[in-house]
Formats: structure tokens, C-alpha cells, sequence
């Protein structure tokens, strides 16, 4: 109970003390109010639909506002944005970033040095790798599409769906070490080390990096600073937030006007999980006063029926073994939605046009083959994918709003690319 | 290691103060709507399994140098059946043993780069790719009263921590690519000073090291492919075998056995898994100084169709009949009296 009041606590104090003009404007649509507080409403109304795990945020006392860098690290964060968590055993340094980069874009990364995490996260691409499923470095074919790692610092948890991968410093085990599927195929901590020692460069950026440390060039390492790097992967500045948030009235047209009110509107629903400032109704930040996170069916598949998805994927199911949880997967951010193609967690759409398509039709219909089934009667779907009307014209105002979340300074920012070039 | 030192004493810290919270949540069990509220206070720390209680002899304290050691001191219960025999009272004269392991492939000894003609049903050719395990709450059964008597570990870098320890046939050669070189074969400890003639031991890591962050761990629990990222949790035992086929596609057989079901975010909350999936292995007539504990790997895969892929991740088509024979019921993850894989030599 101390820490759920201590939580409390911290909210008012922040509220108190941030420049109210930093928080997204409520009122005027789902994009301004604070996604874990607005999701507890969502949750009475969606009712056996939309999975939810929610526990508490971390312990605030060690994690307070102010305290996510080390003396000196500003976060240089877009207008609306709140600060990103940061685990306290991981402060935020520029020498850490830096290190996170060279360390992202290094292929000594991979068991056979030839894969490294930007291979399925490329910057041009909002951090996706334009595939239909990703591909590991023995050529292994993934069943998963590699997600967009823009604003990753807010996500409330990690990959398509697990309730309890929330930290990056956890989560980037799995691409390393893991071995079904093989992403890195490292095979050990020793092996990790080995790799890196050779390269020359390592020797000053892990001592600036862990300066108190006589040998700094220890996996833990590599992983807080990998973290480090990706939590500044934040892509605010949009044509949609030039309009939205700066008041620039000429950075998006009418047509991008018009699809933002349509997306915000009630026969389509989007705004429900395309919530907040980072469009996911899974945001956790600094203040957030609860650790929600959630998972969703949107009637993608239904191949017996009752709801089933191919069974080479199923979603949260895997992790909580919940029946019900079958085909639930979390809400990516729709920032740079436009150049993130193919789409869903098997990328089984290739256009945004067509991900509108089935949303409209209330789920997916897939009329033969093995995986045929028509997706919006499946009983697991979620109650806001209910279907709507979407004519050519709104079809292409929707498409022109999702167009203008693409974020050009980010996909192009020298801070963000690769150092070794 | 003063990193990992510093990460495992906040691990311990906060699980002393009760900071990783329990949650008297429905377990994932009520509709699809879970919320975990984290309810601190969560005393006592309660492992699904008795841990060994240091002792006071000279021989085998002060391996402060282990993490593991740190967390679970403190920690540790005196509850379960390791408790029974008060082997590790203060004074009690203590003996070093050595337990020893072996692996063979239908009798034939287990070795990565050679190939069995017949393995599975219907039997065909394969060649190992990994056989590794963790063991923990290892016991020796008294000759005389048959009460068990746990096996205080050494702390032997890379291979055992304090509660627990790793075997390893997997050398890097042939088809074996996920580990090193280096194999180990025995684990070793100390108990009272008696008569024994039989084994227990639980293939799995303690429950209060299993969801711990391999980073801040030593060896044998640093990550690597023994981790298991996506359950958060270690392989408490892994086992592949892959078809030898001269064109196509070969045919694989896979047990990976670890916790599962499990709620919980790592490092903040309690995690609880509703299937365990530790199988306790009993050798009776096990004499440790003349026997070797074997695992027969053909034994596991005995009605197993090796020429498809027959993978069990701890869930899967492919699980029940692996779960029978290493003793383990599928549907609640608890030991079942099943175990052939393990026998007496």
C-alpha cells in the first residue's frame, strides 16, 4: 500500500509543478488526454473485449521527476510529451546514448557479426524494416512484424504482445539470446564481450559512458546503454503536431483536418486505442499515476469460428493462457504510420488503405485458404472495432491525417543514425 | 562484478523491503480483463520449493563472492522435506561429495557430432544439438531411515551458485551450436557425514532467482541461451535433437522445460507461475559414491516422431508425451511419479 499512496503523492506533485502548456491539451480530442487515466474509462465499455493488465509503476521515490538523467542530461522533448520513464538503475548520460548507438548500428552485435539491431530497425523506416515478418541472422523467417521503435520510451510494455516485458533493459534479452525465433543469436554474455573487445573505439565510449567502472565493457552495460539510445528515439514534430500542438494552421491541408476529426469521431472509433499523445492506449511516462497495459482483437482472423487466430500466432493467449485472451495483441503508435508498411503483427496487410478496409468492415474477412473466416463475427473481438461507413472521400481524408504523422525530422536526424558510416 | 554486486544487493534490498509486490490478482483467471493490482507487504518471500540452508562449517561458508548466495540469504525457508533431517546443524561433521551425471542416446554415450541410427517413433536417425539442465534442491536419501538430507552446493564458478547448478553435455562440435566447449558432468557439495543410498534432485532454478535479471546474476545464471527472454524466466532443461537427412527438410526434437503461465512484471512485482514445470527426479538404490545419474535422451523421445518438427516449448502439441517421462504433469506443471529419462547406472 506505501507505494500505491506514494504514487498518488507523486501525481499531484507533478501536476503541480509542470508548466500546465506541457501537457497536452485535453478536451479537444483523445489525442489530449493522458492515456492511462483515460484508459480506465475505456475499460468499463469494453467490456470482455480488450485484455487488460494494469499493475503499479515502478517505485516513484527512486524515479522522481528530474531524476531520469545523470547531472547535466536534458531531454529535448517535443511539445505534448511528457518525460519518458527511466529506470533509476539506468540514468539517462549522453555518453551512454552515444555508446547505445554505435552499439545499435554494430553488427558485432550477432552471433555470426553479420546482423545488428538496426538490420530490422532502420531509421528511414521509423525504426521497421519494410517486411512482411522479420528475418534473423541465420535467415530464419520470423512470424512477427518488426515493430516501429519511434517513442519506444513510452511504451508500457514491449514486442506485439506480453504483459510483463516492460522494461527495454529486459525486453532486449530476447533478440539477443533468444533461439526461438534466432534474432541475434548470441549465445552468451562471454561471447557478447568477446565480440566488442576487438573493436578499438569500444575502449573510450564505454569509459565515458561508465566512468566509475575499471572494466566497463560488461553485457549489463551494453544493455543499459542500448536502452539509453532508444529512449531517445522520440518522434514529436510531425506535420500533425505542427498543426495540432504549434498552431501552425498551413502544416497539414484540409483533407488531413477532416481525417483527424473523422478518426476522432464515433461511428469509427480509432481514437478509443489511438489514444494520447503517442496514439497507444499503452503510454507510461514520468507522473503516469498507473502502469496500464492492454491488448486488443481486432477481428484480424477467425478461422474456427470462435475467434481463433493461425495457430503460428496467437498473441497474449501465449503468455497468460487466458482463452479469452486469444488474438490480442497492443496498439502500435501511429507515428509515421505512412512509411512503417506492411502492416498488423504478421504484417498480412500491405497498405494503410487496406488496414482502413477492415477496420470499416468491423474485422477482416479472408474467404479461402486456411486461415478463411470472417473476422468481425468473431466473439473476441474488441467492441471498438464495431465497423463503419467509409467512403472514397473519408477513405482518403483518414489517409491524409495518418500521412501527416509522418515525422521527416526524426527519420532523418544525424543523432539517430548510424555512427559507423 | 561490482556492477552485478550493486544490481543483486538492490534486487535483495527490495525484495526485503517488500518493494517487489505480490499481487493477489485473479491470476489471468477471470474473463480477459486482469488487472494486477501490486499489494506490497509480500513476507516471507515464499519459493515453491525448500531451499538449503547454509552452514556453519567452516568448509563451505563464506562463498560471499556469489550473488546468488546474497539473495537468497535471508530469503531462504526452513519448510519441505530438505528440512526434515536438520543435516546442516552447527557441528554436525560434514563429507564433500561428488554426484555424477551421464547422457547417453539408448545406451549408447551421449556426444554432439555423432549420430544415433534409431531415435523416436518411428525411429530415425539424429544427431544431438543441446543437452543442458539446471538442477536445484538436491538430497540424498538416508540408508537408514530414508529421510532426505539436501546437498549443501559448493559455489564453483562458472557452474554452481548456492542453490543451484548446471550440467552441460553440449561442447560446441557437430550440430551442437548454442553453448561452449566446456562441459560439466558432476555437482558437487557437502553433507552430513552418513549412509546414503539414494537421489533427489528438482530440475529447475529456485523460484526466487528464476525471474531475476540474468544480467545481474553470476554464473551458471548469466544470460545466454539457457535464459529464456520471452517467459522471463531460465530453461530449467534443454534438449534437441535434429533428423540426419541427406535432402529436405530434417526433423527436429526439442524440450525446453521452464516455468510458465506466469503473471507479474520482473523486478517490480511477485511473479507467480500457475505452471511451475519442476520435475523432481528420485534414484532410489543410488549409491553416490559407485553410480552416475543418466539421462537417456532416446528414453525422452521414445514416442516422439523425429522426422517432423516436434518441439515443446513447455507448451505445445509435442509436450505430453516429454512431460510424462521426465515426471512431470502437463496440466498443473507439478511432478508426477512418470520419469523414465533419469535411471541408475
Amino acid at each position: 500500500m506505501a507505494r500505491r499512496i506514494a504514487t498518488v503523492a507523486l501525481v499531484v506533485l507533478v501536476g503541480g509543478c509542470h508548466d500546465p502548456g506541457a501537457v497536452p491539451a485535453e478536451g479537444s480530442s483523445g489525442v489530449g488526454s493522458t492515456g492511462t487515466t483515460a484508459a480506465s474509462s475505456d475499460s468499463t465499455s469494453a467490456g470482455s473485449s480488450s485484455g487488460t493488465v494494469a499493475t503499479e509503476g515502478p517505485d516513484p521515490d527512486s524515479s522522481g521527476s528530474g531524476t531520469t538523467g545523470e547531472p547535466g542530461w536534458e531531454w529535448a522533448l517535443p511539445e505534448g510529451f511528457p518525460e519518458p520513464y527511466v529506470p533509476p538503475d539506468n540514468p539517462m548520460s549522453a555518453a551512454k546514448v552515444e555508446l547505445g548507438r554505435h552499439l545499435f548500428y554494430d553488427t558485432r552485435m550477432s552471433g555470426s557479426g553479420t546482423y545488428a539491431c538496426a538490420t530490422c530497425h532502420l531509421q528511414e523506416l521509423a525504426f521497421t524494416d519494410g517486411r512482411v515478418t522479420a528475418v534473423g541472422e541465420t535467415g530464419q523467417i520470423h512470424r512477427r512484424n518488426s515493430m516501429s521503435l519511434a517513442n519506444v520510451a513510452y511504451n508500457a510494455s514491449l514486442t506485439w504482445a506480453h504483459p510483463f516485458l516492460t522494461e527495454l533493459e529486459r525486453q532486449a534479452l530476447v533478440p539477443m539470446f533468444g533461439d526461438n525465433p534466432i534474432e541475434l543469436g548470441l549465445d552468451s554474455e562471454a561471447e557478447l564481450v568477446a565480440n566488442l573487445a576487438v573493436e578499438p573505439l569500444y575502449a573510450d565510449l564505454f569509459a565515458a559512458a561508465f566512468p566509475d567502472e575499471a572494466e566497463p565493457l560488461t553485457a549489463p552495460n551494453v544493455v543499459y546503454a542500448l536502452s539509453a539510445f532508444q529512449r531517445t528515439l522520440i518522434s514529436g514534430r510531425s506535420a500533425f503536431d505542427r498543426w495540432f500542438y504549434d498552431g501552425d494552421d498551413d502544416a497539414v491541408d484540409e483533407a488531413a483536418k477532416r481525417g483527424y476529426q473523422l478518426f476522432n469521431s464515433h461511428p469509427a472509433e480509432c481514437f478509443h486505442c489511438h489514444v494520447n499523445f503517442n496514439f497507444t492506449d499503452t503510454a507510461y511516462y514520468e507522473g503516469a499515476s498507473s502502469w496500464d497495459v492492454r491488448f486488443h482483437n481486432t477481428g484480424l482472423y477467425n478461422v474456427d469460428g470462435e475467434g481463433a487466430y493461425p495457430a503460428i500466432d496467437t498473441g497474449l493467449v501465449e503468455i497468460t493462457m487466458e482463452p479469452g485472451d486469444m488474438g490480442h495483441f497492443r496498439v502500435p503508435t501511429l507515428r509515421n504510420i505512412a512509411v512503417t508498411a506492411p502492416y498488423m503483427h504478421d504484417g498480412s496487410i500491405a497498405t494503410l488503405g487496406e488496414v482502413l478496409d477492415h477496420y470499416a468492415a468491423g474485422g477482416r474477412t479472408i474467404a479461402d485458404g486456411p486461415n478463411a473466416g470472417i473476422g468481425s463475427e468473431s466473439p473476441l473481438r474488441s467492441s471498438f472495432v464495431p465497423g463503419f461507413e467509409l467512403d472514397a472521400q473519408d477513405r482518403a481524408d483518414l489517409l491524409a491525417f495518418l500521412a501527416s504523422l509522418t515525422d521527416d525530422a526524426f527519420l532523418t536526424d544525424p543523432a539517430l543514425a548510424d555512427p559507423w558510416q | 562484478m561490482s556492477d552485478r554486486s550493486a544490481c543483486t544487493y538492490a534486487l535483495v534490498l527490495g525484495s526485503l523491503l517488500g518493494l517487489a509486490c505480490g499481487g493477489d490478482d485473479g491470476g489471468g483467471q477471470a474473463d480477459t480483463t486482469t488487472t494486477t493490482e501490486g499489494s506490497s507487504g509480500a513476507s516471507g518471500d515464499p519459493t515453491t520449493s525448500p531451499t538449503t540452508t547454509a552452514p556453519t562449517s567452516a568448509e563451505s561458508t563464506g562463498e560471499s563472492s556469489s550473488g546468488v548466495a546474497d539473495t537468497t540469504t535471508g530469503t531462504s525457508t526452513t519448510d519441505g522435506p530438505a528440512d526434515s533431517s536438520s543435516g546442516t546443524d552447527t557441528g554436525e561433521a560434514m563429507q564433500p561429495v561428488s554426484i555424477n551425471f551421464g547422457a547417453t542416446v539408448d545406451g549408447e554415450p551421449f556426444a554432439c557430432g555423432q549420430s544415433y541410427a534409431a531415435v523416436g517413433n518411428p525411429p530415425v536417425e539424429v544427431e544431438p544439438m543441446d543437452l543442458r539442465f539446471f538442477v536445484q534442491d538436491v538430497r540424498l536419501i538416508r540408508a537408514d531411515d530414508g529421510t532426505e538430507v539436501p546437498v549443501v552446493l559448493d559455489v564453483v564458478e562458472p557452474w554452481q551458485a548456492e542453490t543451484v547448478a548446471m550440467v552441460d553435455f553440449e561442447d560446441a562440435t557437430g550440430a551442437c551450436t548454442e553453448g561452449n566447449a566446456e562441459t560439466r558432468t558432476e555437482v558437487t557439495g557437502v553433507v552430513p557425514t552418513g549412509d546414503y543410498d539414494g537421489l533427489v534432485f528438482t530440475l529447475g532454478v529456485p523460484e526466487d532467482l528464476n525471474h531475476a535479471d540474468p544480467l545481474t546474476l553470476p554464473p551458471p545464471l548469466d544470460a545466454g541461451t539457457m535464459t529464456w527472454g520471452w517467459l522471463y524466466g531460465y530453461k530449467f532443461l534443454k534438449v534437441e535433437l535434429r533428423q540426419v537427412v541427406a535432402e529436405g527438410v530434417a526433423g527436429v526434437g526439442l524440450l525446453h522445460l521452464g516455468s510458465n503461465d506466469c503473471t507479474g512484471v520482473p523486478g517490480v512485482d511477485e511473479v507467480e507461475c500457475g505452471l511451475p514445470n519442476r520435475a523432481e527426479i528420485r534414484l532410489e538404490g543410488f549409491d553416490v559414491a559407485a553410480n552416475t545419474a543418466v539421462i537417456d535422451v532416446a528414453a525422452l523421445f521414445g514416442e516422439t516422431d523425429l522426422a517432423v518438427e516436434s518441439m515443446c516449448h513447455s507448451v505445445g502439441d509435442a509436450c505430453p508425451p516429454l512431460f510424462d517421462r521426465v515426471g512431470l504433469d502437463l496440466d498443473t506443471g507439478l511432478p508426477s511419479p512418470t520419469q523414465i529419462v533419469f535411471t541408475v547406472e
